[in-house]
């Protein structure tokens, strides 16, 4: 007999409650008492001692459970989680195996010949945090360290790299002695042809992505063929950390997600010290879904570190990013997954589009939103038809969790970890899609925290550039030439620009204001060609690119706010010094970007954010 | 009939005050064609009648005798000072006397006292004089007596301190009466005084007897024009403000005559003579006058169109800012001076008008008329300006004329601020004023709104790369010819700092006529293949060189006794500019490296079509400029190993720097990966 039956012959459950369950049960393929529990129909020890009637299986005393270590090293843990299932030892000492679910594992721990008790949900996770806590720490601050240390930017900088920098720095004050003039214009060249190819690069990436058949599209059609019986288990990740505010606002749109509720795993990652952010999300009566997740204190407090704790429990074979005030669009999943099965087996992660809801507030929105929106709807899709590396963007990422999970996860010490991800997948030979369902999200709209999330992002960027080039030779040979000369370029030209960018400009306006001879013996004809080129038609392309962006979304009254890209550039580049000047003494620091800001704050779900139109 | 009879005396009046003028000048002279070899001069001698009272914020004089510096021997002369202070002035005030701003004399002066002050001018280097003048100054420090507090605004502003000096005060020294340069003393006693609410120096003027007669007839040309007078008989020369002198021809008898235009201080007088020799003659001696060197009123000639030629403009975009301890806030009373140097060299070539741009800004004037800015370039007064009472904003905008600018050139703002009695003890009433580095000098036409996108447009077209330049030197040439042409080269490449230049050297032969050439030396072989060329006209005849100016003008010949080296623009028959180099004289060769040595060594910028000469060349269909030529070689020290020598000891901190850096990095890396 089934316990939903059971309750309902007890008269425990209505007749339309069992009818439900039923219906719900068989469109989503899932037993009934799952459901049942999702439902939260009856109260905890009602279902527990029906539980235990209906499948014979006895409740344990989670008091007196102990950890049983030698029980959990004949599994591995991924196994153990998947089916929410622990080894413990009972105050006897007895071995038994405890989980919510214990008629649902699978034979293999059946094969183990441990008895089996049930818990709650609730009481799995705390049992989890009390036997595994400090391993499943220890995993997310140093398990890709331990695992890939090439991966791991625990240390920025190599002894190598270090002396690299040092004797090039020495290289050219020695020429500044011997041949200044050369070695001014040498210097120069550099930069300048550096700075010409990467705005020459990022103008071809913006061409290529323009072709809007380099974006995987999922149809309507083919979202409304999925089977939500087939539907697999996915865990949505959603990292808070002080921001209280949204609090409601996530229990809302992750909720009004189109995807059965029961195989949609929702893990709220809230630190330890983080009281009222974590009050705020229990008094914001969340689903029964949605599970938060206290992630111990200890440092670096970073959003990966977050995420790699909470993969340790994710239940779903597939696992997405999403930040707290994201507005996805409600069929996002499902098009991820009609996207996983379109593509080859090697497609690791797929990158929802990225915007903001809130792009008419002011300025800075307004310029925001245009560069996301030549971003995440020109540049990355022209990465993937070139097939170059592509950086992650910070959400919307989704994530086959068993491939996850082999790349290492993400670097906690990597404060733009998912450009990281990104990357070291495609070293790893999986390729990184993008889809055409947006995300909406917050726009920054105060111009400190535009500056500190800017400054954060930048200096992650140095931190991956210096990851993958500890070893160029080796990237070259796994990603192949083109695809390291994307990286570099894109990864590494990015900073360089912005950093460049106040240098050539000063040496321009000091000229324009002083004529100062100097500059000519600095700039022979052909170089000064080239940079007046990257000067008047590199600054142009920038522009343009930026004007195409408005094209696809619909959004025209930006493409004005394009002629202001320079105005925005000057606060790139402030913002990168600053990601520099961390990089040298706090690598690690997460410059926190505040949320719920906007005057804007969105009501109701993706399609009512001004201007969202594909 | 009245008027008629009015008209003619006062004609009969100016005449009179001319010939007085004139008369009074020989009158002066005649003594030294006698055999005295002691001769004095006395300020009554020099046209200043009364005593000269120093008083209020200047508490200074000064005044210039006339005298031949090649004779004078300041031991063998005593200035002998008559001074009489007035009674309100404090006990034992300081009196200095200076020669060529030299300290001669000092003593104490008392209220009401009158005191003969004698004093020898030995102290003066012979070497430091020059001008035919002395340079007398009367310096002193003016307080009140009884004065219950010092006040030095009160001091400053009141009337009642003063120091005279008496008429009688006079100079004596001995010349030879057989030198002709003494022959040649005597002074034009024109006094030029400007009446403002608050007494000014005064200043005389003097000038060599031989221009004194050429002028004189020019004074009694103008004093036949009443317009040229004012009601006191002076003639409307004004040391403070600018006189321009337009000397137009006239186009018949009835529109002879002067006509002054006057905008503020500075004065537009048109002479309009009724031939074309007279005014040629008039116009020579204002050109006399305008070049002899005298303290005072200097003049400029202002040619005017049709009758001399125009000048040639030309291009250059570089401003200098003001330097920035410029915008320091001047405070105080009475003078209140800023100064600020510049060289004219950093504009390019030395003969163009620049334009001063100040902008700044001053506390509240009092009252109206209480303060006066002034402008001085070179310690001439070039602007006047009254700061209004309803503004605080200075704004001005100033023609530095090509005449008035030196290689090294000071410029002094001075406002002279005077409250009335008794507001100097409120410290509200000082008055102060700012003036901002965004002030510029820049080349006239500088301001133009395109200047900056045009410039960018010449930046531009540099984008296609250097341009191939050809030199030619002779056959067989000298290694100076070599290192001569090698000068001009650089030279050229200094000109055209907006265009580079790949120069392509060859020697006994023509170049390609395709690009822009340099023939360096012309001789004979050289001089026959330029058939077809148009060469701009320097003709060389009989070993002497000509210069056409322009078709059927005079030509002008250069003597073979000058050592003159020489650029000349010319087009070859592609169209292409080239430049003709050579020399003449017994030291043409030497002459030539030196001149172009010089070029090569001054930070010179504009257009490349410039011709260099000595000065000496007339400026007609080509510029010419004012090249001091060094009597010595112009060395030019290699400072190569100088530089890389202070580079390394600049450099070598920073690398340590970085060194330092380097490791800090690399050890915070290591113990963050083992934490």
């Amino acid at each position: 007999m089934d316990l939903v039956d059971y309750l309902f012959q007890e008269k425990i459950l209505s007749y339309d409650q069992h009818e439900q369950i039923a219906e719900l049960s068989r469109r989503w393929g899932v037993p009934a008492h799952p459901i049942l529990r999702t439902m939260r129909l009856v109260p905890d020890e009602t279902y527990l001692s029906a539980y235990a009637r209906v499948f014979q299986i006895p409740r344990a005393n989670v008091a007196e459970l102990t950890w049983n270590e030698e029980l959990f090293r004949r599994m591995e843990w991924f196994d153990w989680r998947k089916m929410l299932a622990l080894p413990a030892r009972e105050a006897d000492g007895t071995e038994v195996i405890v989980a919510p679910d214990p008629i649902n594992v699978p034979r293999a721990m059946k094969n183990l010949g441990v008895p089996f008790k049930i818990i709650l949900e609730e009481e799995w996770v705390e049992l989890t945090k009390q036997f595994l806590g400090k391993r499943f720490l220890d995993e997310a601050v140093n398990g890709l360290a331990r695992r890939f240390p090439e991966s791991s930017a625990k240390q920025t900088f190599t002894p190598a790299q270090v002396v690299f920098m040092w004797g090039l720095a020495s290289a050219i004050l020695l020429g500044l002695v011997v041949e200044p003039g050369w070695t001014v214009v040498v210097v120069n060249t550099v930069i300048n042809v550096f700075y010409f190819v990467c705005v020459a690069f990022k103008s071809v990436l913006t061409l290529a992505g323009a072709n809007r058949n380099t974006s995987h599209k999922v149809d309507d059609d083919e979202v409304r063929a999925l089977v939500e019986t087939d539907l697999p288990m996915f865990t949505v990740l959603v990292p808070v950390y002080k921001e209280p505010k949204v609090i409601p606002h996530l229990v809302r749109q992750l909720a009004a997600l189109d995807y059965p509720v029961v195989k949609l795993d929702v893990k709220v990652l809230l630190e330890e010290d983080d009281d009222a952010t974590i009050e705020a999300f229990r008094s914001s009566n969340p689903p029964p879904n949605f599970h938060a997740v206290i992630i111990p204190s200890a440092p670096p407090k970073t959003k990966p570190k977050a995420c790699n704790y909470g993969l340790n429990l994710a239940l779903g074979s597939y696992l997405t990013i999403y930040d707290a005030e994201d507005l996805p669009e409600s069929d996002q999943i499902k098009k991820v997954i009609a996207a996983f099965k379109k593509l080859p087996a090697s497609t690791a992660v797929i990158q929802g589009a990225l915007n903001y809801f809130n792009w008419p507030e002011n300025f800075l929105t307004k310029m925001f939103t245009l560069e996301y929106s030549n971003w995440f709807d020109y540049t990355l899709p022209g990465m993937e038809a070139l097939k170059m590396p592509i950086p992650l963007g910070g959400t919307s990422n989704h994530f086959r969790t068993d491939r996850l999970i082999e790349l290492g996860a993400w670097d906690p010490f990597n404060v733009t970890e998912d450009a990281d991800l990104g990357v070291r997948a495609t070293a790893r030979g999986y390729t990184v899609s993008t889809i055409d369902s947006t995300t909406y999200e917050e726009a920054n709209r105060a111009y400190g925290n535009w500056i500190r999330q800017r400054s954060r992002w930048i200096k992650g960027y140095m931190q991956t550039f210096l990851v993958n080039m500890r070893n160029p030779a080796r990237l070259i040979k796994q990603i192949g030439f083109k695809a390291f000369f994307g990286f570099v370029m894109f990864i590494g030209g990015t900073p360089f620009i912005f950093l460049m960018n106040p240098l050539l400009w000063g040496i321009f306006v000091i000229w324009l204001v002083t004529r100062a001879d100097v500059f000519t013996d600095w700039f022979p004809s052909w170089l000064l060609f080239l940079t007046f080129f990257n000067l008047l038609i590199g600054n142009f392309m920038a522009v343009y690119v930026c004007i195409l962006a408005v094209f696809k979304r619909k959004t025209y009254p930006l493409s004005v706010y394009a002629l202001l890209n320079p105005l925005y550039w000057m606060m790139h580049a402030y913002a990168s010094y600053k990601a520099l000047y961390q990089l040298l003494v706090k690598p690690f620091y997460w410059e926190k970007t505040e949320h719920g800001l906007s005057t804007m704050a969105p009501v109701g779900s993706a399609s009512r954010v001004p201007g969202a139109t594909r | 009939m009245i008027e008629a009879r009015f008209s003619l005396t006062r004609r009969l009046l100016h005449f009179g005050i001319a010939a007085c003028l004139g008369f009074g000048a020989l009158a002066q002279a005649s003594p030294v064609f006698g055999a005295a070899t002691n001769w004095s001069i006395n300020l009554d001698d020099l046209g200043q009648k009364g005593p000269l009272r120093i008083m209020g914020p200047v508490n200074e004089q000064d005044f210039f005798f006339p005298l031949p510096v090649r004779q004078f021997d300041p031991a063998t002369t005593n200035l002998s000072l008559g001074l009489r202070a007035s009674v309100r002035i404090a006990t034992e005030c300081t009196v200095e006397i200076f020669a060529n701003d030299v300290l001669v004399g000092q003593r104490l002066i008392n209220p009401g006292e009158v005191i003969r002050l004698d004093v020898g001018l030995a102290p003066i280097r012979p070497e430091t004089l020059e001008g035919d003048f002395l340079k007398i100054t009367v310096r002193i420090a003016l307080r009140r007596a009884n004065a219950t507090e010092f006040d030095r605004c009160e001091d400053l502003i009141t009337r009642e301190l003063w120091v005279e000096v008496l008429e009688s005060s006079m100079l004596t020294t001995i010349f030879d009466d057989q030198n002709p340069d003494w022959l040649s003393v005597s002074r034009l006693p024109v006094t030029m005084q400007r009446r403002l609410d608050f007494d000014l120096a005064q200043t005389s003027t003097a000038v060599q007897r031989d221009l004194a007669l050429k002028a004189l007839s020019w004074a009694f040309y103008v004093t036949k024009r009443p317009h040229a007078l004012n009601e006191e008989g002076q003639l409307l020369l004004s040391p403070g403000g600018v006189d321009r002198f337009l000397v137009l021809p006239s186009s018949s008898e009835t529109d002879a005559g002067i006509r002054v235009e006057a905008t503020g201080l500075d004065r537009t007088i048109r002479l309009q003579a009724a031939t074309l020799e007279q005014s040629l003659e008039i116009w020579r001696v204002l050109k006399e006058l305008s070049q002899s060197r005298m303290p005072g009123a200097r003049y400029t000639l202002l040619e005017a169109p049709g009758t001399f030629p125009a000048m040639e403009h030309r291009e250059s975009y570089r401003i200098v800012q003001l330097e920035p301890t410029f915008t320091e806030f001047a405070a105080g009373i009475g003078d209140i001076t800023r100064e600020f140097g510049f060289d004219t060299a950093l504009f390019g070539p030395g003969d163009m008008d620049l334009q001063l741009k100040v902008e700044g800004r001053h506390s509240p004037v009092i009252r109206s008329g209480s303060a006066l800015m002034f402008v001085y370039l070179n310690d001439r007064l070039i602007h006047t300006q009254e700061l209004k009472v309803d503004s605080n904003v200075i704004d001005l905008d100033i023609l530095l004329r090509r005449d008035q600018l030196q290689e090294e050139n000071l410029v002094r703002f001075t406002v002279a601020y005077f409250p009335t009695e008794g507001e100097c003890k409120n410290p509200l009433f000082y008055f102060g004023y700012q003036l901002h580095d965004s002030s510029t000098i820049s080349l006239v036409n500088e301001g133009a709104a395109y200047g900056k996108i045009f410039d960018l447009v010449r930046m531009a077209r540099r984008f296609f790369g250097r341009e191939r330049f050809y030199v030619a030197v002779p056959g067989s040439s000298s290694l100076d010819v070599w290192k001569t042409a090698a000068y001009a080269v650089a030279w050229i490449q200094r000109l055209n700092t907006r265009r580079l230049i790949q120069p392509e050297y060859f020697e006994g032969a023509l170049p390609p006529s395709d690009s822009p050439s340099l023939i360096f030396s012309m001789d004979e072989a050289l001089e026959r293949d330029l058939t077809g060329w148009r060469i701009l006209p320097l003709v060389r005849q009989n070993g002497e060189f000509k210069l056409e100016s322009l078709s059927g003008e005079q030509i002008y010949a250069l003597e073979n006794s000058a050592t003159v080296g020489f650029l000349q623009a010319a087009y070859n028959r592609n169209g292409k500019p080239v430049m003709f180099a050579d020399s003449w004289g017994s030291n043409g060769d030497a002459s030539l490296l030196r001149v172009v040595r010089q070029m090569a060594s001054l930070p010179w910028m504009g257009q490349g079509d410039l011709v260099i000469g000595d000065g000496l060349t007339p400026s007609y269909s080509f510029e010419t400029r004012d090249l001091v030529i060094s009597s010595g070689d112009t060395t030019i020290v290699p400072r190569g190993q100088e530089w890389k020598s202070a580079r390394f000891w600049v450099l070598i901190p920073v690398w340590i720097a970085v060194s330092v850096l380097m490791i800090w990095i690399l050890k915070q890396a290591v113990q963050r990966a083992k934490s």
